[in-house]
């Protein structure tokens, strides 16, 4: 493996294209991933025809650098302003954007940088090492384990609605509604789409996203502006002790080898990863640790995660050409174009390729870290531009991240309809991520549990027949009922 | 927060009778029988939500009796609503004027509506912070990431 690795690095040193476009390509990645409406998918989809007269190996380290940038940039908007830049940063919110509230806006961009940086690391290790292993065993899912994998990442819910468990499932329930418009997938009969085509796709994710989390907050930053008294906030650009990193070493490890297995899983992508992480690192917590108002380990365990599934969707790209995601979709494309074969044969016909892919997955992670952590001064300056300033720039963004997705003026309305909806949850106490979650596993869960329905005739059976679902399924009852039990004791300790 | 939250409840539960309700209008595929039909996930989404809401409005009845009339919390301090509906109508009268006169004109209208909504003074920020805001997305999105935002139907 370090053989292959080694000889992965001679050629991206040797070769200065390689290494000025993984350069390139990871800043133009942070930079895409931080603007809120442009995922990594687009930007790498933006950026395959300009690699056309490219070398192979060129252009997978512009590809691949993008693809791991753009992941790690949506957690910087989502700690600053507590708008995700990309989806799989959403649930770096819970935590990042309360701490840089508190004056810490540096050491949850550190902790960012660093989480993400080795997340992705560990998934190419893993890449390079067990990826035939882990491919063969994300293909033994199919619609019953999907299903039980998206009624697992649901089961998170309970779990992260801390303050009143009913009006975090609420939301959830809300969410899975607003799930169900458009097209049903199995039927192709319409639901709740009240004659707009625009909905037949179902209310599109980053117009909603974006009205729940940015809208909210630029309401609530308009309302301070007009308090008199107000002081700016003291920000503060420290980085993280050695005590805090740590701290937070164990649960960047655990995470990111949970993403690369939910990475390496083909349909689940960074966002149900990180959530996942969020959940099993707050399910882990010590007595002291408080989720959900700055903690670190809350912070590490999403980005860590989500950009471990870089080199997890890899895994069964590389290994049996079959995309993980959407952006390693966009790869299977660019490899094809290139006349490249995907699949067992790529690792022995096109060794030497295979070799770069992995030395430039593993710099870009390196690279990312090192300009990640060098940008946290500039990152943090925003926090100290005037909200008379802010606000519209964020709106601005908003406006423009909204109408991009799908260049439709309707998805606008919908982030500002969004955002009434998310700006009143905040007024009456009702979290809005549930909506997220729900919104991004409901459609898996509701088509995978009517497909396991046809597959087993009708029968249940598969709930309780097939080895992993049994396991997805327990650990999800596990969570809900020891959240409920963790509430209970806490609210009886509140009460003495 | 009792009285809140079984406003909060209500909230929910006329909506789940909406839900119910337009349900009763979706197509149901001859598949219905083996793939538990198009209609049937969103009713029993509703049913839960009434089950859920009712358990709210149970675990919340007492607080929100014994809430007196002066500790009662308020979601909207004065003025509060009156500045965030003129925030949001700003962004809706952009978003309805970059139709019609595309992404330029339009978002340089509603920074600097924002700006004199917050009583900006500057003659400096009022002049070029939209100009820059709106050129540099525009700039980046348009020319560096290849996304084609709107140019307005009266001068397109």
């Amino acid at each position: 493996m370090f053989t292959n690795l080694l000889q992965g690095f001679i050629s991206v040193f040797t070769n200065p294209a390689v290494f000025f476009f993984m350069l390139f390509g990871v800043v133009a990645g942070i930079i895409i991933g931080a603007l809120p409406g442009l995922t990594s998918t687009m930007a790498m989809a933006v950026l395959l025809p300009v690699t056309f007269g490219m070398p192979p190996d060129v252009s997978f380290a512009l590809l691949l650098s993008v693809f791991c940038g753009a992941i790690y940039g949506g957690s910087i908007t989502a700690i600053l302003i507590n708008t995700p830049g990309t989806p799989s940063a959403a649930a770096t919110t819970f935590d990042g954007y309360p701490l840089a509230m508190k004056g810490h806006a540096g050491k949850a961009l550190a902790t960012a940088t660093i989480a993400s940086s080795v997340g992705g690391l560990i998934s190419v290790i893993l890449l390079s090492t067990i990826s035939p292993v882990l491919a063969r065993m994300a293909l033994k899912f199919a619609a019953p384990e999907y299903f039980a994998l998206a009624v697992f990442g649901l089961s998170i819910i309970a779990s992260i609605s801390t303050r009143n468990l009913v009006k975090g499932l609420l939301a959830g329930f809300f969410g899975l509604i607003i799930a169900t418009i458009g097209l049903d997938p199995i039927s192709a009969l319409p639901r709740f789409t009240f004659g707009r085509t625009e909905l037949l796709g179902g209310v599109a994710f980053i117009p909603l996203m974006v009205g729940l989390f940015a809208i909210p907050q630029c309401l609530m930053e308009m309302e301070s502006i007009f308090k008199q008294g107000e002081k700016p906030k003291d920000v503060k650009s420290e980085l993280l002790t050695w005590k805090e990193i740590r701290h937070i070493t164990p649960t960047i490890i655990k995470s990111s080898l949970l993403g690369a297995f939910i990475g390496a899983v083909p349909g689940a992508g960074g966002d149900i990863a990180a959530f996942t992480a969020y959940n099993e690192a707050k399910r882990f917590a010590k007595k002291g640790e408080q989720f959900g108002a700055g903690e670190l380990k809350g912070i590490a365990a999403p980005e860590s995660a989500n950009n471990a599934t870089t080199g997890g969707a890899m895994i069964p790209l590389l290994s049996l050409a079959v995309p993980g995601d959407s952006n390693t979709a966009v790869l299977l494309g660019g490899l094809i174009i290139m006349g490249l074969q995907p699949g067992p044969l790529l690792f022995s016909k096109q060794a030497e390729l295979v070799n770069t892919i992995f030395a430039t997955m593993f710099l870009a992670n390196i690279f990312m870290g090192i300009i990640g952590l060098l940008g946290i001064r500039f990152f943090i300056k925003t926090l100290n531009i005037p909200k008379q300033i802010i606000v519209p720039i964020v709106l601005t963004l908003s406006v423009v991240g909204s109408y991009s997705m799908n260049n439709s003026v309707f998805d606008v309305f919908v982030t500002v309809a969004f955002g009434v909806i998310g700006y009143l949850m905040l007024k009456v106490d009702v979290i809005a991520s549930p909506i997220v979650l729900a919104i991004i596993l409901g459609p898996m869960a509701e088509n995978n549990f009517r497909r396991a329905l046809v597959m087993f005739d009708g029968s249940l059976s598969f709930l309780w027949t097939r080895p992993i679902t049994i396991g997805f399924l327990t650990v999800a009852i596990f969570t809900i009922v020891s959240t409920i039990l963790k509430q209970q004791i806490f609210k009886r300790g509140v009460s003495r | 927060m009792g009285r809140i939250n079984i406003v909060v409840a209500i909230v929910f539960i006329l909506f789940a009778v909406l839900v119910l309700f337009l349900s009763e209008g979706i197509p149901v595929s001859q598949s219905a029988p083996l793939t538990l039909g198009t209609p049937l996930f969103p009713r029993m989404l509703s049913y839960g939500i009434l089950i859920l809401s009712a358990v709210l409005i149970f675990t919340n009845w007492h607080e929100a009796r014994s809430e007196k009339k002066e500790n009662r919390q308020r979601l909207f301090e004065q003025g509060q609503l009156r500045i965030v509906t003129i925030g949001l109508g700003i962004m809706v009268v952009g978003a309805v004027i970059m139709i019609f006169l595309g992404f330029i004109p339009s978002m340089l209208i509603m920074n600097l509506a924002y700006l004199v909504f917050f009583k900006v003074k500057s003659k400096m920020v009022l002049m070029l912070e939209p100009v820059l805001t709106t050129l540099l997305i525009y700039v980046v999105f348009n020319y560096l990431l290849t996304v084609p935002l709107p140019t307005g139907v009266l001068f397109y």
